[in-house]
């Protein structure tokens, strides 16, 4: 009886661990804060339960610093876990900032925040600045909860779960720092782009009035040759010596004014350039025999 | 326009030099010019002045084209482009044939005729005649 109550029991015992699953949390677990220069004595502890969160709001204050010390345990063995955070959730916007606890293998663990005026006292685990915190957090108008996430390799349950909430309050003249927000690609505004007017033409009368004058700059040239005899008398003699070669070389003259006319208005260049060619020949032959013939006439100064 | 004198070269034609046609009364401009004007009237060949009425004419048309652009702006650029280079153009072409037809360059132009002289000039204006016709488009 006694020998099977004994192999019940331990068969119990040792079937205990299997039965239900081991959890992960923490004991001994509190968050004192300390003011700078306040000294040991000077620190307000507060104890925390893994299970309930902390009735009270914890306040940082800009000189202030926050120390958290705790034993982690797996189940009821105080051990090391993979992982050990204190967690700040921003209530706003989501955003969560982690401190690592530094714990020792027998599953003693702290971290401490630090405010902004105090330095690194030599330390051996992180000590944060409080403008190590998220800007964020410094500016959030809601008390930020914290909360401890531990968490391991193994069956055990981590744990996470809200153990205080803290408010951090600056000091008044410590100017914030808030970083440039940063550069988000987006579409721009829609351009509405005006385009220029095409040039528009001046007013027809002027054009008008212009090319009269250009118009009648030519009679008065004509006239001012006739002024001057314009040669007309030799007309006659001229024709009279040689007509065919002057009436070819004055016309394809003309006629390649006109070729000229045609290609402005009608004709595309491949049609221009063999007219062109056809009287530029003409007026090269006939013209070469004119030229002569008022050769003649100009060495024997009759010109 | 009045032509450039030359003292240099004795020339069949009684060409005086500048010099002897100085006015009575020096220092009176209006006596100077007229006695360029005059002496301009006397001396050049009845040709050459048919070549200077001529380059006059293109200066006037040139210059009135010029005054057409500052007034209404050059809308559209290639057409005023195209008249005013042929202004130019022909100037220059009736230009270079005054000097090779002037009677007084002739010692210069021996080796060209004013027949020969006249129909580059005829060549170079239908060739002008034709790229400012293409440019205007």
């Amino acid at each position: 009886m006694k020998f099977s109550f004994g192999l019940v029991s331990s068969l119990l015992l040792s079937g205990a661990p299997i039965a239900y699953a081991a959890a992960w949390s923490f004991e001994d677990a509190t968050v004192s804060i300390a003011s700078k220069g306040a000294g040991v004595g000077g620190a307000s502890k507060d104890k925390l339960s893994a299970t309930t969160p902390l009735a009270k709001t914890v306040s940082l204050g800009a000189t202030d610093s926050l120390k958290l010390d705790l034993t982690t345990v797996d189940g009821k063995t105080a051990k090391r876990p993979h992982q050990a955070f204190l967690t700040l959730t921003d209530p706003t916007s989501g955003l969560e900032e982690s401190f690592v606890l530094s714990v020792k293998d027998s599953g003693k663990g702290k971290v401490s925040l630090v405010g902004i005026t105090s330095n690194c006292t030599g330390t051996i685990n992180n000590s944060q600045t409080q403008k190590d915190l998220p800007h964020q957090f410094l500016t959030a108008s809601k008390p930020i909860p914290a909360s401890i996430v531990i968490g391991a390799f193994g069956s055990s349950t981590p744990y996470k779960h809200k153990v205080f909430d803290l408010t951090v309050t600056r000091g008044a003249n410590v100017p914030l720092a808030i970083p440039e927000a940063p550069l988000r690609y987006a579409p721009e505004a829609e351009i509405h782009h005006i385009f220029r007017e095409d040039p528009k033409s001046p007013p027809k009368i002027i054009t008008i009035v212009f090319a009269a004058a250009v118009a009648a700059a030519l009679p008065i040239l004509l006239g001012l040759w006739a002024t001057l005899g314009a040669n007309v008398s030799h007309l006659s003699k001229a024709l009279g010596a040689a007509p065919v070669s002057h009436a070819l070389f004055y016309g394809s003259i003309i006629a390649m004014e006109g070729v000229f006319f045609l290609y402005y208005t009608s004709w595309n260049l491949f049609q221009t350039l063999p007219a062109a060619g056809l009287v530029g020949v003409v007026a090269f032959l006939s013209g070469s025999r004119a030229l002569s013939e008022v050769q003649e006439r100009r060495l024997a100064g009759l010109r | 326009m009045p032509p450039k004198q030359r003292t240099a070269a004795p020339q069949t034609v009684p060409g005086t030099p500048y010099s002897a046609a100085k006015p009575k009364s020096a220092n009176d401009a209006q006596d100077i010019l007229q006695g360029v004007w005059n002496r301009y009237v006397e001396k050049t060949t009845q040709r050459t002045k048919l070549l200077d009425s001529f380059m006059l004419f293109l200066v006037v048309v040139g210059a009135l084209q010029f005054l057409y652009v500052v007034l209404v702006g050059n809308f559209p650029f290639n057409a005023f482009l195209s008249g005013f280079s042929a202004c130019v153009g022909q100037f220059v072409l009736t230009a270079s044939l005054r000097i090779q037809t002037n009677p007084e360059n002739k010692a210069d132009f021996e080796s060209i005729s004013h027949e020969r002289a006249f129909a580059d000039f005829v060549f170079g204006s239908l060739l002008l005649h034709f790229f400012c016709v293409n440019f205007i488009n």
